[in-house]
């Protein structure tokens, strides 16, 4: 070996990581090579320069601060995983909902108010085109809606809704219809 | 110990477990690095703390050429560079925390420390890229295709610049030799 080949291995041979062949060599050489000895004593003093300069350590309640920052920092960039809302697929077109709804919406407002008339433009048209008599069977249709005028009423088969009626209860219905024939 | 690509999978995944152990192992490393760029250890702390939040937050654009301590390293020699670039000049901690200097006497302590503090000099008016290549491998102890990855230059370069860095150094160290 020469100073040429030697120099660049100075540095393994200082942190002794030469394979024994190549140190052997080295070895070798340095013992008659006053110039290469200089150059290893270099190398030497500054490595030992540079690994004085060590880096102070942060206190450990320093370390668990950097840590926790860390993960509040992700958490807050992070947006929250939303879960995905997947609608139940619908068996019939959307306009039939609609038209259902405007259906039972009709119900609501127009039976109340068809079973307040119907009695009253009976009252005043006592006799139906056949000859019967309609109001006896309005009056009693109307009469479930007032339980109280109830009281007393023969729920017998094949009885009439008027039957059992006393004359108080009599009164009270027809006090009932003239109430709201006047609405 | 779980590899570091097994670790940033559960994280993906949603895991925060993994982050926390991926946190925990890198950031002794690379507080060192930082400290030894800027010379003040909350400002490494806090560059440290940088880097590993925009590590975890554009982990997609890690794409697994290199290991995630270099890719890692990368992130944070950007944010160095930046916070240097901003603060205009290098702040110098007392070198008495920074030296490990054994029990001596008042006189060869501070010749010591005098002698850490000007070889620190000399070693921040090396250029970036050879600044870096001798704090990776001597301190660090990098292979120098690590090195070539983390500068993005070939593993011939990398070797260059430690070369060059060294030579200089040295220079110094004669200088300081002569009376």
């Amino acid at each position: 070996m020469n100073c040429q080949t030697v120099r660049p291995l100075l540095m393994d041979d200082v942190n002794t990581a030469l394979p024994a062949e190549q140190q052997a060599a080295v070895d070798a050489h340095l013992q008659g090579c006053e110039s290469c000895r200089a150059e290893r004593a270099d190398i030497e003093r500054l490595l030992t320069l540079l690994r004085a300069q060590t880096v102070p350590q942060p206190p450990a309640r320093r370390w668990a601060m950097l840590q926790y920052t860390v993960l509040a920092e992700m958490a807050r960039r992070t947006p929250p995983s939303k879960p995905i809302r997947r609608r139940a697929p619908s068996l019939l077109p959307w306009w039939t909902w609609s038209a259902a709804a405007a259906a039972l919406l009709l119900w609501l407002v127009w039976t109340p108010v068809t079973q307040r008339l119907l009695p009253h433009r009976s009252s005043s048209q006592s006799d139906s085109a056949d000859g019967s008599n309609t109001l006896g069977p309005l009056i009693a249709e109307m009469m479930t809606t007032t339980p109280s005028v109830l009281n007393g009423l023969d729920e017998g088969p094949g009885s009439s809704p008027l039957e059992g009626l006393d004359q108080l209860d009599l009164d009270e219905v027809q006090h009932v219809e003239h109430s709201l024939g006047n609405l | 110990m779980e590899h570091d690509a097994e670790l940033l999978e559960r994280f993906q995944r949603g895991d925060q477990t993994a982050c926390e152990t991926l946190v925990a192992r890198y950031r002794e490393p690379l507080y060192r690095l930082a400290y030894r760029w800027l010379h003040d250890q909350e400002e490494a702390l806090d560059v440290t703390q940088q880097a590993l939040v925009q590590a975890f937050l554009h982990l997609e654009q890690f794409q697994r050429r290199s290991s995630f301590k270099t890719w890692l390293y990368q992130i944070l020699l950007n944010q160095c560079k930046n916070r240097r670039r901003s603060a205009g000049r290098v702040r110098f901690e007392p070198l008495s925390e920074a030296l490990s200097a054994p029990q001596e006497d008042g006189l060869t302590s501070a010749i010591r420390m005098e002698e850490a503090l000007r070889l620190r000099r000399a070693i921040d008016s090396l250029p970036d890229a050879q600044r870096t290549t001798v704090i990776l491998r001597i301190y660090e102890e990098l292979p120098f295709d690590a090195i070539a990855l983390i500068l993005q230059c070939s593993i011939g370069t990398a070797k260059a610049n430690f070369h060059h860095a060294f030579e200089k150094l040295k220079a110094w160290c004669r200088a300081e030799q002569t009376p």
